[in-house]
């Protein structure tokens, strides 16, 4: 802390209010939220889902754009991941020697369109080879966030499960219709809070119906149509509108002005999903491997099973004794890995699975649309559910960790060196010396930090220093600090901390430093 | 889904809590002088906080955990106010001390300050934020955020030390 922020920050800081944090309260409004989203959602459906009819005799809107091709590569990472891999049935990796392995799809990669532009949102349509086609959303332009990384896509509705739906408008249906409902605890009734959509040739203008009085009506700008604010009347159906202003197709909406349904029955008192072991397949398993702890078994259909060995074994009692935090229930994961350049890239999915001798999760099912790991896998794994913090007894292992390749055990021992490192670096002690040096104060010398941290440290005289196996290097020239950890296999980890940054490292790929 | 599904959600929900756990009280104090009183405060910090954990997979690393974490707590807050007060807020909140009472002569001197930059020394003291953090928080750049907190505390320096005389 400065000098001159001295008195003034004592001044505040002595209006702290009373200690009243309460994390168990935090993790219940998870998942109370989750409940309400639910019951949304299904309300939502009914307004989604409502079938559209024609009117009059003029059927337009055929919806012939050929859009504007935008190519993959012109995308950033996060778009190509939410568009590429997370839709992807099988993802996997593209690897090129002395390159870091690149996600990839083996059914191939989609076309991208952009179809509509009403000046402030653009509508993509994108088609994968597997047959699924949807449409995507977001501002002009794309939005730039310099936490999440630039994006232009901000919305993704696909078919789904329901190939015969149309994403986009046809002669018989000449608009979309996405529709947000709502409602608030004052004014307890269904309320249309948003109605975008695409518009097929030869509409002009789209229009909310109400009961007894005229359409609210929005002009069609680039096959795009979207209403802002609208008032809060009980609207019963969108209309699109031709040139002359004549009403050529209507979608109603329902349930808009309603009462909000009261729930009949309490919630159940257990929110949390923790099913048990999926059904073990009747063929052998394409994978086995077993550590002193557990059993995994790993079928071709994706499901994976682990079994420990013994119930009085140290991870099963471990397991037991900290599940109660999580309602008894622990992370099951696989996951593919690879390696290249100097990084790494995996592939993986879990679920949460009931704590029992057997656990299990099916891969494959994880994902509603695609994007999890097909087998063979490399590792797979149970969570435990204490906390992490540096150098106590837990460890940087999960609970359960089997490997079945060489590939998945160096992964296994790279990440329980990264995570050693990154604990370190988010320890509270060292989080009071990252504040201080914030604050002016001048990063404690190496020989200093080993006598704060204890024997696990070993002071550095460069930057480029090596620690012995086991040890923690540390090194700094009064404003930064360098940490750096040998894994089994003898690769040199780091990570450098600029005060409350993290300057250059090359453990974010294995863990999550902060 | 990639790495960031599978190898990290779980440690950014350890991280989050950690966070909370370190600084909720530097969390709820900054949020009162949005909020007004140390109650709703804490039901703004537990509801942005179980934001966060639902949200988790969308924070890329990229940036400081606490300044992310502290831009859903001021969305909540925003979103609190709309709804308790009724008004509209343009995103410069009007910050003031909870309990003015129990520092009249500081809570009159952070009353004098222009509201933009009565919020920057809450993120500051209360919230015990870097300049780099409010600067993303506030949308301004770290020199800017110096030079706010250097003329904000002259002015308070100046104030309190009229109180000693």
């Amino acid at each position: 802390m400065s000098q001159s922020e001295s008195p003034v920050r004592e001044r505040f800081e002595a209006l702290a209010g009373p200690p009243d944090g309460d994390w168990r309260d935090v993790t219940r409004r998870v998942k109370r939220r989750t409940r309400r989203i639910g019951a949304l959602v299904a309300v939502a459906l009914v307004a989604l889902v409502a079938t559209g009819f024609g009117i009059g005799g003029t059927v337009i809107g055929l919806f012939d754009v050929h859009g504007k091709r935008i190519p993959l590569s012109s995308l950033s990472d996060r778009d190509r991941e939410m568009l590429v891999t997370s839709m992807c049935p099988h993802p996997e990796f593209r690897s090129t020697p002395g390159r870091a392995p690149e996600p990839a799809c083996r059914e191939g990669e989609p076309s991208v369109e952009e179809i509509a532009d009403d000046g402030s949102q653009a509508h993509y349509r994108i088609r994968y080879p597997w047959g699924l086609t949807c449409v995507a959303s977001g501002p002009v332009g794309g939005r730039h966030d310099a936490t999440f990384g630039d994006s232009k896509i901000a919305t993704l509705g696909c078919n789904a499960g329901a190939p015969g739906h149309k994403l986009v408008p046809t002669p018989k249906r000449p608009i979309t219709v996405d529709a947000s409902l709502g409602s608030s605890a004052k004014n307890p009734r269904v309320r249309l809070l948003r109605v975008s959509g695409l518009a097929g040739r030869g509409v002009t203008s789209v229009g909310l119906v109400a009961k007894g009085g005229p359409p609210l009506k929005t002009p069609v700008r680039g096959n795009a149509y979207s209403f802002g604010s609208i008032p809060d009347r009980s609207w019963v159906a969108v209309a699109a509108y031709d040139r002359d202003g004549t009403e050529v197709y209507r979608d109603p909406l329902r349930g808009v002005g309603r009462p909000v349904p009261a729930l009949t029955s309490p919630p159940a008192k257990s929110s949390v999903w923790s099913p048990g072991p999926p059904k073990r397949p009747d063929e052998a398993p394409l994978q086995h491997a077993s550590t002193a702890d557990a059993v995994a078994d790993v079928y071709a259909n994706g499901v994976a099973l682990l079994r420990f060995t013994s119930p009085s074994s140290e991870a099963y009692r471990r397991l037991v004794r900290t599940s109660h935090k999580s309602s008894n229930t622990a992370g099951v994961d696989c996951l593919k890995a690879a390696f290249g350049g100097g990084r790494w890239e995996t592939i993986g999915g879990g679920a949460n699975a009931h704590v029992g001798r057997t656990m299990g999760a099916h891969i494959a099912n994880v994902g509603a649309m695609g994007g999890m790991p097909s087998p063979p896998f490399d590792v797979c794994q149970i969570s435990g559910t204490y906390g992490r913090y540096w150098n106590d007894e837990e460890g940087t292992h999960e609970l359960v960790e089997v490997p079945f390749t060489a590939i998945g055990r160096r992964l296994l021992d790279e990440r329980a060196t990264a995570r050693d490192l990154a604990y370190l670096v988010r320890s509270k002690k060292m989080h009071e010396l990252r504040l201080a040096i914030h604050r002016g104060e001048p990063a404690p010398p190496a020989s200093e930090l080993a006598r704060i941290f204890g024997s696990r440290i070993v002071p550095l005289t460069s930057r480029e220093g090596t620690a012995p196996n086991g040890k923690v290097g540390v090194w700094s020239d009064g404003k930064l600090i360098v940490a750096t950890e040998q894994t089994p296999a003898g690769r040199r980890l780091y990570v450098t901390i600029d005060a409350l940054r993290i300057g250059p490292n090359d453990i974010r790929d294995l863990s999550f430093v902060y | 889904m990639r790495s960031t599904s599978w190898k990290q959600v779980d440690e950014r929900a350890q991280a989050i809590e950690t966070l909370y756990r370190e600084r909720y009280g530097r969390f709820r104090d900054g949020v009162a002088t949005i909020t007004c009183d140390h109650e709703s405060a804490r039901d703004v910090v537990q509801e942005a906080f179980a934001r966060a954990l639902r949200k988790r997979r969308t924070y890329r690393g990229e940036g400081s955990l606490e300044a992310w974490v502290w831009r859903i707590v001021l969305r909540t807050a925003r979103e609190h106010m709309k709804r308790t007060k009724g008004v509209a807020l343009n995103g410069s909140f009007e910050a003031a001390l909870v309990e003015p009472g129990r520092d009249p002569v500081l809570a009159e001197a952070v009353r004098a300050l222009p509201p933009k930059r009565r919020m920057i020394v809450f993120l500051r003291y209360f919230a015990d934020l870097s300049y780099a953090q409010i600067g993303e928080l506030c949308g301004v750049s770290e020199g800017t955020v110096g030079a706010a907190l250097t003329q904000a505390r002259r002015a308070l320096e100046e104030q309190l030390q009229e109180e000693k005389r």
